[in-house]
């Protein structure tokens, strides 16, 4: 299924006519998400979720609690506050679980979102797949190529749906710019580059309380408040953020890396942390292209928010960030002569040179059916998470292959994990072909 | 961030932009790392209630609403629907002077804008036909809003800053935390226990038109807040009008100058900061007479002071003066 088929398939069960009218644009999404929910009673979907801390109730289940018939049953954390948080916010009637097993096992779900610590997605997603459930898991897809692949395995013997948290796939932002270089705007793409920059230790406070922590693998109460920090549990930045980025350009550039150099190091925050506090990364894709990555904890400068990609053609440059805010700046090569559409587009000017705005906001055509650019993305009042609940809501219903499948995360986890590989041992390594395959 | 000893103890400063503001954060504990951590925590969870709450945010809850709430019931998180209670609360005891749907007014004002002016009656009268919180409609069963006329919309930005720094405050209480000071761009000030001295937080009040520092209140608990014509207003026709609007009229509210107010709950005190403007000296002292927890001083302005340059003004306490140190001089 082609992005715009994606698209436009979530349009017509919105059941617009406003909507339908925009299939082809590649952006209807974007307009149709002004439309009101339906006035009939909307068709129950039950979700059940591990893990309701920040990522699991804040980003998922505030985002799932927006579509009309979503209820979430069955709540689960070994965290007391975190699971009391996450009954509360699920509402009446959803029961609550310590033990992800006892959940997969008594909770009735028409699905499970699985939100916890990296090096949990894989057992409990095989755990999932084998008590019959379909499921949505968090990036990164897990915390070895091994792990990943189990999942995809158990998948496969389930026959039950698999999809993976890179919700930047669902950006109308992204969506529009990689509809854009589809139709070669930036004519042969050479580099990349791209970061994720903040400035903080990343360390979680431990709050009061007794916790289980043991009971659960943690070697101690610090681990399972900050296990972002140890490698036992995370990959650190290269999981935790990098794998967002990596995913997206293995979309945009249809490929995956082939080789990987890196260096990084714990340089700044030496506070008994295993992950890196900073790390530079160059992967090479097929044809010569290099991306170039970098994230550091200890200062948060950027030219173009706090992360961003920055996708090089012949033709011209690509700026896209989602952080804080979606944004998305074209700037054209003095050699280029540019779309047909260049002239009525947005335009702002950067550092004293002008760049054309992909959000099309500021075009006095903006509502005129220019190819892409006929939405004013920045209106959009769903999240990228709404927009992936929403398709893996619908590959439920009908059995469409997830578009973020676990044989896409498994090719967006492999140059995470190969580049943390690549640091440890300071050296080049290459990928071979079968990481990405199950 | 800057980290200050004391003794046995370190106070780390810290300030974080989010919400179009430059929010303060004074924490006070034995663990400087502690501190950061429940820093980043605070900051980051700030951050997260601006992409919430924030109505320049097109993703936030309050966009989403705006969006889809005026054609089905639209269920929300139990947070948001209890600041929505409190905000239907406080427009119910304020008879309407707390009001946050009067975005239309704001923007045909030309406040939103930065660029008052008088509008047109027929501007105005339609802005008018789209405010009123009357017209929301709070399921606390099924935790849905719904608006019950076309074109209403919510903007959180009388009350937004002060729920924000009260959703800090339980945040530090849970962690080791001795006492803290927190506050939104110094509109909205909350505090957590007393200063580790025992003394408590002492807050100057600032004169409008001149800046001058004319008093100070201790605070030794909970929010503070103050709403002033400061920075916002415009001259026409010699007539000078003030960015605050009273919801009931459409017309800027005239008579007070600024309003202070102490709150146990940092979000009532900020949105009672602008009630109580608007209510103007009578309304206030019947509101303060009726919820004794809430204590407020006026300064208000005379006629004169209403014609232009120099304000003439008059103060008056509804319950502060026990707290209320006024500084000599002039």
């Amino acid at each position: 299924v082609s992005d715009e088929q994606r698209l436009s398939r979530r349009e017509f069960l919105i059941g617009s006519a406003a909507a339908s009218a925009l299939i082809g644009t590649g952006l209807g999404a974007a307009e149709g998400q002004q439309t009101a929910p339906p006035a009939a009673k909307p068709e129950l979907f039950r979700f059940g979720i591990i893990g309701s801390g920040g990522q699991g109730r804040g980003a998922l289940m505030r985002s799932a609690l927006r579509i009309p018939g979503v209820q979430f049953t069955a709540v689960c954390d070994i965290r007391e506050d975190s699971l009391a948080e996450g009954l509360k916010l699920a509402g009446p009637g959803a029961q609550g679980f310590r033990d992800y097993r006892e959940l997969l096992e008594k909770a009735k779900m028409d699905a499970v979102i699985i939100a916890t610590p990296l090096h949990m997605h894989a057992p409990m997603s095989v755990a999932a797949f084998q008590a019959g459930h379909h499921v949505f898991c968090e990036k990164t897809m897990a915390h070895s190529i091994e792990a990943c692949k189990q999942m995809l395995r158990a998948q496969r013997r389930a026959g039950k749906l698999l999809q993976i948290g890179h919700h930047l796939r669902y950006s109308p932002l992204y969506t529009h710019a990689r509809n854009h270089i589809g139709k070669g705007v930036l004519g042969q793409i050479t580099n990349v580059r791209a970061l994720w920059n903040r400035h903080g230790s990343w360390r979680r406070p431990v709050p009061r309380g007794d916790y289980d922590f043991r009971k659960w693998g943690y070697a101690q109460p610090d681990h399972l408040f900050n296990w972002r920090l140890y490698k036992q549990y995370s990959g650190g930045l290269m999981t935790e953020l990098a794998s967002h980025q990596t995913d997206v350009m293995n979309w945009i550039l249809d490929a995956t890396p082939v080789a990987i150099t890196g260096i990084g190091g714990i340089d700044y925050y030496k506070d008994g942390r295993t992950v890196y506090d900073n790390v530079h990364v160059i992967y090479e894709y097929p044809g010569g292209v290099k991306f170039t990555y970098e994230s550091l904890t200890a200062n948060a400068h950027s030219p173009y928010g706090e992360a961003y990609e920055q996708i090089q053609g012949d033709k011209g440059t690509f700026v896209l960030s989602n952080v804080p805010k979606p944004r998305g700046l074209f700037f054209l090569e003095p050699q280029a002569s540019g779309p047909e559409w260049l002239g009525v587009a947005g335009k702002t000017t950067i550092d004293g040179k002008e760049a054309v705005t992909l959000d099309a906001k500021m075009s006095p055509n903006s509502r005129t059916k220019i190819p892409g650019q006929a939405v004013n993305i920045a209106e959009t009042t769903k999240s990228t998470y709404q927009l992936e609940l929403e398709d893996f809501i619908d590959c439920v219903r009908t059995g469409r292959t997830p578009f973020c499948s676990g044989e896409v995360g498994i090719r967006s986890a492999a140059p995470a994990l190969v580049a943390i590989e690549a640091m440890e041992k300071g050296r080049r390594v290459e990928i071979p072909s079968d990481y990405y395959e199950a | 961030m800057r980290l200050v000893r004391e003794r046995e103890r370190f106070c780390l400063h810290a300030e974080h932009a989010a919400m179009a503001c430059p929010f303060g954060f004074e924490l006070w504990g034995s663990d400087p790392d502690h501190l950061q951590a429940v820093v980043e925590e605070a900051t980051e969870a700030l951050d997260g209630l601006e992409q919430q709450l924030s109505a320049y945010v097109p993703t936030s809850d309050i966009c989403w609403l705006n969006a889809v709430a005026s054609q089905a019931p639209t269920r929300v998180d139990p947070e948001l629907f209890d600041l929505l209670t409190l905000a239907a609360r406080l427009h119910q005891e304020t008879g309407g002077a707390f009001d946050i749907t009067a975005g239309p007014l704001i923007r045909c004002w030309g406040f939103f804008q930065r660029a008052g002016a008088v509008p047109e009656p027929s501007t105005l009268a339609e802005a008018r036909e789209r405010v009123g919180m009357e017209h929301l409609s709070l399921d606390p069963e099924e935790r849905t809003v719904f608006f019950e006329r076309p074109g209403i919309e919510i903007n959180l930005g009388a009350i937004g800053k002060g729920y924000a720094l009260r959703r800090l405050l339980e945040l530090i209480q849970r962690y080791e935390v001795e006492a803290a000071l927190l506050h939104s761009g110094a509109s909205t000030i909350a505090a957590f226990d007393e200063r580790p001295d025992g003394q408590p937080w002492r807050v100057g009040l600032l004169q409008p038109d001149s800046g001058r520092r004319f008093g100070s209140v201790a605070l030794r608990e909970g929010g503070f807040s103050t709403s002033g014509q400061f920075e916002q207003s415009f001259v026409q026709e010699g007539r000078r009008f003030g960015h605050i609007l009273d919801p009931r009229s459409g017309e800027p509210a005239a008579g007070v100058a600024c309003a202070w107010v102490q709150a146990p709950d940092p979000a009532e005190a900020d949105a009672l900061s602008t009630a109580l403007f608007v209510l103007g000296s009578e309304g206030a002292r019947r509101y303060c007479e009726e919820h004794p927890s809430v204590a407020a001083y006026l300064l208000l302005e005379d006629e004169e002071g209403a014609q232009g340059d120099r304000l003439a003004l008059r103060g008056v306490d509804l319950g502060l003066r026990p707290d209320l140190e006024v500084e000599s001089g002039e």
